[in-house]
């Protein structure tokens, strides 16, 4: 016997867990996103990226996205944030249909996208400026979000004085002085190294149990997303559409500590065999022909 | 024990290495001194007319005389005068062009075809007809300068701008910039380090086009000097013309190389 056989099903929720999922589902709906669909048409032909998503982000919610790559986890979030137009459907933010890219919903990218001739410190206040503000109220403001994500020793840095994560958490600041209603995130730690990584997840928790924001994260690590989110997205791929929606059991405050909790596990455990059918696994099926002598095997 | 010796190689010979301000120098001055002494020897070696071929100290003495007795500093000044006004139109035509070009297919698309081609016609072939538009005056010389440069300054801007990061035009476009403000604020600026790049370049394509410029009907410059010196075989006078024509070309290209250093501190060499 494995044990994963040993495993609870993260389906079978203990009475707080179902509370806390009720209670959720009772704030009011920040961004819903109805039959949404992308179609991709080029001289080749066309793509089917997304197909008929429904779902609602509730106030306050950490919903993570995952799936395949490939799956349009990027085209979904690139919808969301008005960089791209949908084929068929609608979004929705606080009730109201949006269209195009806006303020009120900040993006922060895989790559890095600082502006390389502004300070920390313009860079986040290139939100505001757009807007039409300035003077010290601004600059004051500005302080705080730098402060916020730890930086304030950098606030006359240029980018590239800085080290990855650093950037990114610079790109967090500065999405957030639009004071959004929605922080949408595309792998944004996708770059940095194992540790770094851990770091900024938890410095993310701290910042969205801090300020009014709702966040969007996908991401393609199971641990990120079991780690971070309330209710974790999973998107099947070809076309794109929503396989199942996980509420993650595991309490919160979230610690690395809780990695080995059952209902931990079981949760990864699930959208493990969502996202990797037990029939893609092992080689992808693809026979090696054996090259290496007799008496050398390994295991 | 192998000896390590095996892997060690001259500097200046690993590849992609640079080297240091010393090998710099000594490597030019070698270069430079071996180009002189050769030039000096062959000069006074009897080989060839020295009539054709004057020693460098003969040029230095005849580019001395042009400037202390024969006013050559004047004609300086008129060359200069050219480059920077027909020059500057030149940029003040081209930024906006290469701007909307790179940023916009419209505009490329209509402009493009059209300006495209010109980079092919040389320059001086517009002579005559400038000459039956502009007459002999100074608009004549003016626009010639102007027809050297402009095309490529176009398509080499518009390029520049098309190699904008993509993703930063979308962040600004998330944090709320307009479209005026996405071009402005971020396309151009971000372009900026890239433009001084390509209007360097093209500064020292605008002086390889002075002479000719003022080689057809001109009574002042750096080229008329020396068309004048043709006529009476003072073959030091048209070396000392080239050599301060030389001069004045890497001076600017300086001036712009500290203007790019100094301006975009983050985008020097080796920065990301
Ligand atoms: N601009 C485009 N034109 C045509 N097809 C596209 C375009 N953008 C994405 N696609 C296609 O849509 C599908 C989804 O792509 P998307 O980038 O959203 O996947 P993803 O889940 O973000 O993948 P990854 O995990 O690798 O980032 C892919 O099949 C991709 O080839
Ligand atoms: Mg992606």
């Amino acid at each position: 016997m494995t044990a994963v056989a040993t495993l609870p099903d993260y389906r079978e929720q203990s009475p707080a867990v179902a509370e806390r999922f009720r209670k959720l589902k009772q704030r009011p709906v920040v961004l819903s996103v109805r039959g949404l669909g992308k179609t991709f048409g080029s001289t080749e032909g066309t793509v089917t990226a997304l197909q008929g998503l429904d779902f609602d982000v509730y106030r306050r919610e950490f919903m993570c996205v995952i799936g395949q790559s490939g799956c349009g986890k990027s085209t979904l979030i690139r919808i969301l944030s008005g960089l791209e137009q949908p084929t068929s459907g609608e979004l929705l933010l606080d009730g109201k249909v949006v269209h195009g890219p806006g303020p009120d919903r900040g993006m922060v990218f895989q790559s890095y996208t600082l502006f390389p001739w502004l300070t920390v410190k313009q860079n986040v206040m290139f939100g505001p400026k757009m807007a039409g503000r300035t003077g010290t109220a601004v600059e004051q403001e500005a302080r705080q979000w730098i402060e916020m994500v730890g930086l304030s020793d950098f606030e006359n840095s240029y980018p590239f004085q800085l080290s990855g994560g650093m950037k990114q958490r610079v790109a967090i600041a500065r999405a957030l002085a639009n004071q959004p209603r929605i922080l949408l995130m595309d792998e944004p730690f996708g770059a940095l190294d194992a540790q770094t990584r851990a770091q900024m997840q938890e410095y993310l928790l701290q910042i969205w149990k801090n300020i009014d924001i709702t966040i969007l994260f996908i991401t393609h690590d199971l641990d990120e997303a079991v780690f971070l989110a309330d209710r974790i997205l999973v998107l099947k791929a070809k076309p794109g559409r929503i396989d199942e929606i996980i509420e993650v059991p595991v309490p919160r405050p979230r610690s690395l500590d809780q990695a080995i909790d059952p209902e931990y596990l079981a949760t990864k455990h699930r959208i493990n065999e969502l996202i990797h059918p037990r029939e893609q696994r092992g080689g992808g099926g693809v026979e090696i022909p054996r090259m290496t002598m007799a008496g050398d095997e390994v295991e | 024990m192998t000896p390590p010796s095996r892997h060690r190689l001259i500097p200046g010979w690993r590849f992609f290495e640079p080297i240091g301000w010393k090998g710099k120098l000594g490597l030019g001055l070698l270069a430079w001194g071996s180009f002189l002494l050769g030039w000096h020897l062959l000069s006074v070696s009897g080989w060839a007319n020295p009539r054709l071929l004057p020693s460098p100290l003969e040029v230095l003495r005849a580019m001395a005389e042009l400037f202390g007795e024969r006013g050559f500093g004047a004609d300086v000044l008129v060359s200069l005068r050219r480059i920077l006004l027909s020059f500057g139109a030149a940029v003040v035509v081209a930024l906006p062009l290469g701007l909307l070009m790179g940023a916009f297919a419209f505009p490329e698309n209509l402009l493009n075809p059209l300006i495209s081609p010109f980079r092919y016609l040389p320059a001086p072939s517009f002579v005559p007809l400038l000459l039956m538009w502009l007459g002999t005056g100074e608009m004549q010389k003016l626009a010639l300068l102007f027809l050297g440069v402009i095309w490529f300054l176009v398509t080499l801007l518009m390029d520049n701008t098309r190699a904008v990061s993509r993703d930063l035009v979308e962040s600004a476009q998330t944090l709320g910039a307009n479209r005026r403000q996405a071009l402005l604020k971020v396309v151009f600026r971000s372009a900026l380090p890239t433009y001084v790049d390509t209007i360097r370049q093209m500064l020292a394509v605008s002086w390889t086009y002075l002479v000719i410029a003022e080689i057809v009907a001109a009574t002042d410059g750096i080229g008329a000097m020396m068309m004048r010196a043709k006529r009476l075989v003072r073959v030091d006078e048209i070396m000392a013309g080239i050599l301060v024509i030389g001069v004045l070309g890497l001076v600017s290209d300086a001036i712009l190389r500290g203007v790019r250093w100094g301006c975009f501190p983050y985008a020097r060499d080796g920065r990301k």
